[in-house]
């Protein structure tokens, strides 16, 4: 286990420092000029000589590995560097953004896990019924909804109509159901076909057959046996939606006036903020490679015979 | 299950309480819970800088769009100079202007506004700002008691106008240096900032002190809603009272509507399409004329951006707007027949007239965020040029300054603030003078460089204004540039708000005269 997570640690590094130099990279070669990007998101047609001077505070005329290194020196330093877009520190903009972002993904995923765990099963139990044609209904119309539409659609409902919720306030517990709701619907739609059929799959399972034979009651064989099994299949896809999500969303925090990362990533691009994007990027790479390790550890408890690093041969 | 299920609603809840705002705003939404007779204006903004300190960029605009800054003097609804900080003001001659500072004003924390204290907010953001498009050249600045003296070295025609830019709010320059300062600045206004939050929003109480006596509203929470679909949603579910920048195609929603009281009208920004004077055949008034003819503009403007059709750089709520008709209106006719008397036809029976054997397909530049409009307009163009025999080919790029320096365009989208600081100034000679930084298309006219340097000596507001018509009117009749369209600004509020008015600079959203029912 401690070699695994040494390498796992590795890897993160490795990780992180490709990300941000691809980035970096990426950012540096394309035609826009940051300068001129932050200036005239003000009406402003700047002057040659006030782009020199702004490109010369931002550290743009340095060559690329030049600007890479002081970044990199900086990073190292513990200083994420200082965005021009927000006039504010990388670390204390990517902090603040990033609890708005943890509480609307909590959110998010609680309501998926509801919908999908209970409609998914619900699908399996009743196979061929009416109940599951709807169920199926439900989840193709949640993965063919796009999330802008189904946002502005719920907002129009909820909010202008009925007057159930309000959006302004993301302090508000009221303001983070519709956003939650807008990420949860659609990513349910997967889910609950991949429970549907890991479910169907352990029901054909010898040991469920063995079960029942044995007389246990239906809804043990399902929370003791059948369950845990099913879920073990869409771990690995759920802690990729949880990393998704934790990147933020632009679209929908976006129509909800969301003040996450999304967001925050969408005007760092927009108005090539170097350092606000390269601390995203790191941030990001963090989740992932962080999330694939627990979806391995989780696994791993969840079916012993998965051993870290690869299948062990039940011999 | 149950396990699992209690697991998640634990974790969730905790999760919704451990991210709670960190400053808890004191007024609930829609009044829900508010001390009795609290009158809370809920507002929606979409654009919010990072922080509140006036010198920096364009922050200061939040101060005087919510009614927390003041400036001496401030140009009104009517685009009149309009004392405020300053309750009166003289210019004794040529380089000296003297203000009366009003006797019984006082900033946010208690401290008193005199002529010493304004210096000190000026004097700060002459040091300090980034801005110095806003600066002017002082001599001398001087306080006594309540009578403040500005010196400039050279006589200085829009030292006024500066003045009034949200860069020169008068902040207390004494607690300036405090860390918080950018976010709770101390100012003057009718309202002060008690929690504000980047990229959600503020909450503002009244001053109580303020200067003009009470305020008819006691709490503004001010949301920052980027899109303009949220806006207007959110004004009708009533969670908003006023929403600025609604959407043009959203406002029939309202206009019909009781419930709600409609401003609009044409702000400061004009569209236009910037002509590359370099290009041989732009030379030809004849031709630029022709592209002018050829583009139906009015129903660009009304079908495809909502906005106002142009024919000068300047809106008709500019006094020194062109006061004649748009010199070339849509006349497909007339354009064709300027085309042929330039001699430019189509031999090859393509469609596209030719110049020197080379088909006539000009290159339309637009930046890819300037959005849908750009390249919509585009489009409607190259198909009215194409009855006219002109190719377009609509390019969107982000390198624009390179594109625009390189000269590898023959027209180029642009947007621009006419006169920020209501004064024509600025937009003539930063963008059409010879030689000047932002003419890219190098566009040099004689005339148009002499009005320029008769603005930069005349003193005089209606001689100015004069001046700034007779530069529009050059620009238009000798098609300097295709002026397309004016935005429309917009605001809307409940009909219980009164006391809101439309300005025409958008420097300001309300003020101390803004009043809830």
């Amino acid at each position: 286990m401690r070699k695994y997570i040494i390498s796992r640690g590795i890897q993160l590094i490795i990780v992180m420092l490709l990300a941000s130099f691809i980035t970096f990279l990426l950012t540096y070669i394309s035609p826009s000029d940051p300068a001129e990007m932050m200036l005239t998101a003000h009406d402003v047609i700047p002057t040659e000589e006030l782009l020199e001077k702004t490109r010369e505070e931002m550290g743009l005329n340095d060559p690329f590995i030049v600007q890479y290194g002081n970044w990199l020196i900086g990073v190292l330093r513990g200083n994420l560097g200082y965005s021009s877009s927000e006039r504010e520190q990388v670390a204390v903009v990517l902090g603040s953004r990033m609890l708005m972002t943890i509480r609307l993904a909590v959110a998010a995923i609680v309501l998926l896990i509801v919908f999908s765990l209970s409609l998914g099963v619900l699908s399996a139990v009743k196979i061929h019924t009416f109940i599951d044609q709807v169920i199926k209904g439900i989840s193709f119309a949640g993965i063919s909804m796009p999330s802008f539409w189904l946002g502005l659609i719920l907002i129009y409902y909820f909010v202008v109509k009925q007057r159930w919720f309000t959006i302004t306030n993301p302090y508000d517990l009221n303001s983070v159901i519709l956003p939650a709701l807008t990420l949860a619907i659609p990513l349910s739609g997967r889910y609950i076909r991949q429970i549907r059929a890991a479910v169907l799959e352990q029901y054909t399972e010898d040991y469920v057959v063995g079960a029942r034979a044995r007389g246990i009651h239906e809804m043990r064989i399902m929370k003791k046996h059948i369950l845990p099994n099913a879920l073990k299949s869409i771990i690995t896809l759920l802690g990729l939606s949880i990393a998704v999500l934790l990147g933020g969303t632009v679209i929908v925090e976006n129509i909800f006036s969301w003040p996450g990362l999304g967001s925050m990533a969408l005007n760092a691009v927009t108005y090539r903020d170097y350092a606000l994007l390269q601390g995203y990027v790191l941030f990001m790479a963090f989740i992932y490679v962080s999330i694939n390790f627990l979806v391995d550890v989780t696994t791993q408890l969840l079916d012993p015979r998965v051993r870290l690093g690869g299948y062990q041969d039940d011999v | 299950m149950k396990k699992l299920v209690s697991i998640l609603i634990i974790i969730s809840v905790l999760c919704m309480g451990c991210t709670g705002q960190s400053r808890q705003q004191q007024v609930n939404q829609n009044g829900a819970g508010e001390a009795a007779q609290e009158k809370v204006l809920n507002m929606a903004v979409f654009w919010f800088d990072s922080n509140l300190e006036p010198t920096e960029g364009w922050n200061g605009w939040a101060l005087t769009r919510c009614g927390i800054g003041e400036n001496l003097v401030q140009v009104d609804e009517n685009l009149e100079f309009k004392p405020v900080i300053a309750a009166s003001y003289e210019q004794v001659d040529e380089l000296t202007t003297i203000f009366q500072i009003r006797e019984n004003v006082t900033f946010h924390n208690g401290h008193v506004v005199d002529a010493k204290a304004c210096k000190a907010s000026i004097e700060r953001a002459l040091d300090i700002s980034d801005r110095d498009d806003v600066k002017f050249p002082v001599e001398s600045i001087t306080a006594e008691g309540q009578t403040l003296t500005i010196k400039t070295t050279i006589p200085y025609a829009t030292l006024i106008n500066n003045l009034a830019d949200p860069v020169f709010v008068i902040v207390d320059a004494s607690v300036a240096d405090d860390e918080q300062f950018k976010f709770k600045p101390i100012t003057t206004g009718a309202f002060k900032v008690e929690t504000f939050t980047p990229s959600v929003g503020m909450t503002l109480h009244k001053h109580t002190s303020h200067w003009s006596g009470d305020i008819g509203v006691d709490v503004v929470n001010v949301k920052y809603i980027q899109d303009a679909s949220t806006r207007t949603m959110t004004l009708q579910s009533g969670e908003i009272d006023l929403a600025t920048q609604v959407s043009p195609k959203d406002l029939a929603l309202f206009e019909n509507d009781d419930h709600y009281v409609v401003q609009k009208g044409p702000n400061l920004r004009v569209f236009l399409l910037r002509i590359n004077m370099d290009k041989p055949y732009m030379k030809h008034l004849a031709f630029r004329q022709a592209l002018c003819y050829g583009i139906d503009k009015a129903t660009y403007a009304s079908q495809i951006v909502k906005g106002i059709p142009a024919k000068g750089p300047f809106n008709d709520m500019l006094p020194f707007h062109v006061k004649e008709d748009d010199a070339y209106p849509y006349n497909p006719e007339k354009a064709n027949e300027l085309l042929d008397q330039l001699n430019m036809v189509d031999t090859d029976g393509d469609g596209i007239r030719e110049m020197n054997g080379e088909n006539m397909i000009l290159t339309y530049i637009s930046r890819s965020n300037h959005g849908n409009d750009a390249n919509n307009i585009g489009m409607a163009m190259q198909s009215q040029y194409r009855e006219i025999g002109l190719g377009v080919d609509i390019v969107q790029v982000e390198n624009y300054a390179d594109i625009a320096s390189s000269g590898e365009y023959d027209l180029l989208w642009e947007r621009w603030t006419s006169a920020p600081t209501a004064d024509p100034q600025y937009f003539l000679e930063a963008s059409y003078k010879t030689d000047s930084s932002g003419n890219y298309g190098h566009y040099s006219n004689q005339d148009l460089d002499k009005v320029c340097l008769a603005l930069d000596k005349e003193l005089n507001k209606d001689s100015r204004h004069r001046l700034g018509a007779e530069g529009a009117k050059i620009l238009m009749d000798d098609v300097a540039s295709i002026f397309l369209y004016y935005q429309e600004g917009t605001i809307v509020t409940n009909k219980n708000v009164g006391g809101v008015y439309r300005f025409i600079s958008e420097v300001y959203y309300i003020d101390d005269r803004v009043t809830m029912e």
